[in-house]
C-alpha cells in the first residue's frame, strides 16, 4: 500500500473519532462519548479533526496524480470508507468501556441511536437484539413495511 | 463568452506569485483530499446530528440524498464528457500552476460537480451546514481555477449541475424508497441510526 494510502487512512481515522465525538456531544448521546463532560468531548473532538487535517497537509506533498503516487477517486473512496469505519468501530467499543456504568434503565428497544442518551452502546445493542430476537415474527415483517 | 472566460482565467491565475501565503493555502485548499475529506466527514457528523429520532432521521435520508446526488453528478458529467472534450488552460495558455497537470476533459469539473452536490443535498436539509459546505464547495472551485487546472466556466457549469442534480433529487427522495428506509431501520435495530 502506497504511503498516502497510510496517511490519508490515518488522517480519516483520526478525524473520524474526533467527529464522531463532536456530532455525539451535539446530538447529547452521551453514551457515545469517549470523553466526559461534553464538551470537553466536543472540544477533544475538535483538536483531533484539526490535528490529524494539519498532520496529513503538513507532513508532505498531497498535490500527486494517480501515477505519481497519488490515489485516484474509488481508492480513496475505499480508504475513506475503511478508515471511517475503523474509526466508528473503536468509538463504539471505547465508550461503551468508559461509559459502563450507563445504565439506561427505561430505554425502549428498537430506539437506535436515541438510546445512547441513557445506555452505552454495547448495552444498548444487547438489549435491542434481544427484543428483536424474541419478536421477530410479529415485529418484522410490519416494521420493514413502514 | 468563450474569450471571457480565458479572460477572467488569466487575470486570476496572474495573482499566483504574489503572496506565498495564500499560494500555501489553495495549495491545501485544490487538493484532492482537503475538501472531499471535509465533506465526507461532514455527512459521518450529520448521522448523528439531531435533538430527537425524527430531527436524525431528517439528516440520516439527507446523507443519502447526498451521496445519491454525488453518484448521479459525476455521471451527468461522465456523460458530459465523453460528448465534448474542453482542454485543461495549461494546454493552450502559458500558466503558473498550483496543482498537478490532470488529463481529463477541463469542462465540467467532476470535483466540483460533486462537491456541489453534496453541498446543496446537505443544504436541503440543514441550512446552516448546508451554507457553510456550498462555501466550501465554492472554495474548492475558486481553488481549482486559481491554481490553473479549471476555466471559470468549468467550475459555473459544474456548480449548476451539481445543484440541479442534488434538486431532482431531494425532490425525487421517494424514488429512492424503500431502500434508504429499510437501511435506516436496519441500522436502528444495531443501534446504528
Amino acid at each position: 500500500m502506497s504511503t498516502i494510502a497510510v496517511d490519508y487512512f490515518l488522517f480519516v481515522f483520526a478525524a473520524s473519532l474526533g467527529v464522531i465525538q463532536i456530532a455525539g456531544s451535539a446530538g447529547r448521546l452521551t453514551g457515545l462519548l469517549m470523553f466526559k463532560p461534553p464538551l470537553v468531548a466536543k472540544a477533544i473532538g475538535l483538536g483531533l479533526v484539526v490535528g490529524a487535517f494539519i498532520w496529513f497537509f503538513a507532513t508532505g506533498d498531497r498535490n500527486l496524480n494517480d501515477y505519481e503516487g497519488g490515489l485516484d477517486g474509488n481508492i480513496q473512496a475505499l480508504v475513506f470508507f475503511l478508515a471511517a469505519v475503523s474509526g466508528f468501530v473503536i468509538t463504539l467499543v471505547a465508550s461503551t468501556i468508559v461509559n459502563a456504568g450507563m445504565k439506561g434503565g427505561d430505554t425502549t428497544p428498537g430506539e437506535g441511536l436515541e438510546a445512547l442518551k441513557q445506555t452505552n452502546y454495547g448495552r444498548a445493542l444487547a438489549r435491542s437484539i434481544r427484543y428483536w430476537w424474541k419478536a421477530w415474527r410479529t415485529q418484522t415483517r410490519s416494521y420493514f413495511s413502514g | 463568452m468563450a474569450h471571457a472566460d480565458e479572460v477572467v482565467f488569466l487575470w486570476l491565475n496572474g495573482w499566483v506569485g504574489r503572496s506565498a501565503l495564500f499560494d500555501g493555502i489553495i495549495t491545501w485548499v485544490v487538493s484532492d483530499y482537503l475538501v472531499p475529506a471535509s465533506l465526507a466527514l461532514t455527512l459521518l457528523g450529520l448521522w448523528f446530528v439531531g435533538d430527537d429520532r425524527a430531527a436524525r432521521l431528517k439528516h440520516q435520508v439527507g446523507v443519502f440524498v447526498a451521496l445519491s446526488a454525488m453518484g448521479f453528478a459525476s455521471w451527468v458529467v461522465y456523460i458530459s464528457n465523453a460528448l465534448y472534450f474542453r482542454p485543461r488552460p495549461f494546454i493552450d495558455h502559458d500558466v503558473s500552476i498550483l496543482f498537478y497537470q490532470p488529463t481529463d476533459s477541463s469542462f465540467p469539473s467532476n470535483p466540483a460537480a460533486a462537491s456541489f452536490a453534496i453541498a446543496a443535498a446537505v443544504w436541503g436539509v440543514n441550512r446552516r451546514v448546508g451554507t457553510a459546505l456550498l462555501l466550501g464547495a465554492g472554495a474548492y472551485g475558486f481553488a481549482r481555477v486559481y491554481a490553473g487546472v479549471h476555466y471559470p466556466a468549468d467550475v459555473l457549469g459544474a456548480a449548476l449541475i451539481g445543484i440541479v442534480v442534488a434538486y431532482l433529487v431531494f425532490k425525487l427522495r421517494d424514488l429512492l424508497e424503500p431502500l434508504p428506509t429499510m437501511v435506516i431501520k436496519a441500522a436502528r435495530i444495531l443501534c446504528l441510526a
